[in-house]
């Protein structure tokens, strides 16, 4: 039996409304916004409802909710739609290559300059980084409401405060945050990126940006839209004007599911539950001295728990699991600043990468029990 | 009774279909088609009914209210 850890990379498995979602879109739309016939209607109005509950969920408007492919799609258009005129821009050392790479990407073609704040333990600390980075002719902070590898929640009000009082839209990437834990636009967030395939259990494939409508957005891609089509330039309204092309109407379709899976469990139940089986899992692990956890004590996290076996290479470990059943990602997780962050990644570290723990609703707490016990048992030759 | 009928021109289907919403939720009746005529092309109507005169005054103000851009329909009184 397979079981899986791995849900920061995608929910597995999805829940039974999500999977009927999915074989219920095949058999009922067709392609939405492109003409006024019955298919394309229930395909249109479906679309909208998608629009409607998930905007809704973080208080976004059904126009300014722009359905995209994941999460780095959706900051592929923030980044680079909001800093096509150039600027400076603000990263914390904690982001994934999603926002990291589109940013660098930028500054080496000269087109923007690009500084990266340190993130804390302390939170407080987190902010006077913050501060003391900022430039006179800074657009944009580029920031996740948590990180991917430590689960460590950055302090997202207090930056967007801070933006907000100096007009610099700040860019949240909510990846491993959205329906964990609650999350408002009004919380001085100006667009919110997320994947819809993790916490919110859409089938992957799946994301979103919902924009204040406070900061333009400079379209990256341009096409079809099913609107102004008599015209070759790109329309300016939300949502089309970032939606060229046709949607993943079943993946969307899946995602209001999970949402709605979501809301029906409570997000404060979700995260009650794995928030337990993590707790438990570092108790178990904590038994082991060689074994290091890299979660601040003390500190708000998201259900994700990285560690280290002394001896035992992160990979090889995750492979040892998987041969047991087990599914952990091991590696940098797409996050080397992150890694860089926390001395998992760089010049004279022991050891390159961690292993991740990431529970979903459907985890248990006796198989992160029993999870634990092996790893304990593991050998540093990989042999128990 | 006497039928009182205007247009909304919708630059989108989504905005087309907030409008509607916004129109129920207050008790105007309406209906959103496909636009049959458009030089833009990829147009939605939303064309309000009413035996009340005022249906198409509260109609726009709604949609006015909420920063929905619209144009008035050819054939709106």
């Amino acid at each position: 039996m397979m079981i899986n850890f791995d849900n920061a990379a995608t929910t597995f498995p999805k829940p039974a409304t999500v999977r009927y979602a999915a074989a219920n879109a095949t058999e009922r739309y067709g392609n939405a916004g492109r003409g006024g016939h019955a298919l394309s209607q229930s395909g249109s109005e479906m679309i909208y409802s998608v629009r409607e509950t998930i905007g809704g969920m973080f208080g976004a408007e059904p126009e300014n909710t722009v359905l995209t492919l994941n999460c780095t799609h959706s900051l592929n258009m923030a980044i680079k739609g909001i800093m096509h005129g150039g600027g400076h821009l603000l990263i914390s050392s904690m982001e994934h290559n999603a926002s990291a790479r589109p940013a660098a990407a930028m500054a080496a073609e000269g087109r923007i300059s690009l500084s990266v704040f340190d993130v804390s333990p302390d939170m407080q600390q987190t902010t006077e980084n913050l501060r003391a980075a900022l430039r006179s002719n800074t657009r944009a902070v580029v920031c996740t409401l948590a990180s991917n590898v430590t689960g460590l929640v950055l302090p997202w009000r207090e930056i967007g405060d801070i933006c907000a009082k100096r007009g610099i839209c700040f860019i949240a990437d909510g990846a491993q945050t959205c329906g964990i834990k609650e999350i408002r636009l009004s919380d001085g967030i100006n667009i919110l990126c997320s994947s819809g395939h993790k916490g919110l259990y859409g089938l992957t494939g799946t994301g979103f940006l919902l924009s204040d409508g406070a900061f333009p957005i400079h379209p990256v891609i341009e096409g079809g839209t099913g609107t102004n089509s008599s015209s070759l330039s790109q329309p300016e309204l939300l949502p089309e004007s970032l939606e060229s092309g046709t949607l993943n109407i079943i993946g969307a379709a899946t995602l209001k599911a999970g949402a709605e899976f979501v809301k029906s469990r409570g997000i404060d139940n979700i995260l009650a539950h794995e928030d337990r089986i993590c707790r438990r899992f570092i108790s178990e692990l904590s038994q082991d001295s060689r074994i290091t956890i890299y979660r601040p004590s003390g500190a708000d996290c998201v259900p994700v728990v990285s560690f280290n076996i002394s001896g035992i290479p992160p990979e090889r470990a995750a492979g040892y699991l998987s041969d047991r059943g087990y599914c952990l990602r091991a590696g940098l997780h797409c996050a080397p600043l992150a890694h860089r962050t926390i001395g998992t990644l760089g010049s004279g570290v022991p050891v390159t990468g961690t292993i991740r723990f990431s529970p979903s609703v459907f985890s248990r707490e006796e198989d992160a029990v029993r999870l634990a016990r092996v790893i304990r048992g593991m050998k540093p030759g990989g042999d128990k | 009774m006497m039928m009182n009928r205007c247009i909304a021109e919708l630059p989108s289907y989504t905005l087309a279909s907030k409008a509607e919403r916004l129109l129920r939720a207050r008790g105007i009746r309406c209906r959103l088609r496909r636009r049959e005529n458009t030089a833009e092309g990829c147009g939605w109507d939303l064309e309000i009914a009413s035996d009340r005169r005022s249906a198409c005054r509260n109609a726009f103000a709604v949609l006015d209210r909420y920063d929905i851009p619209y144009r008035v329909g050819g054939d709106s009184p």
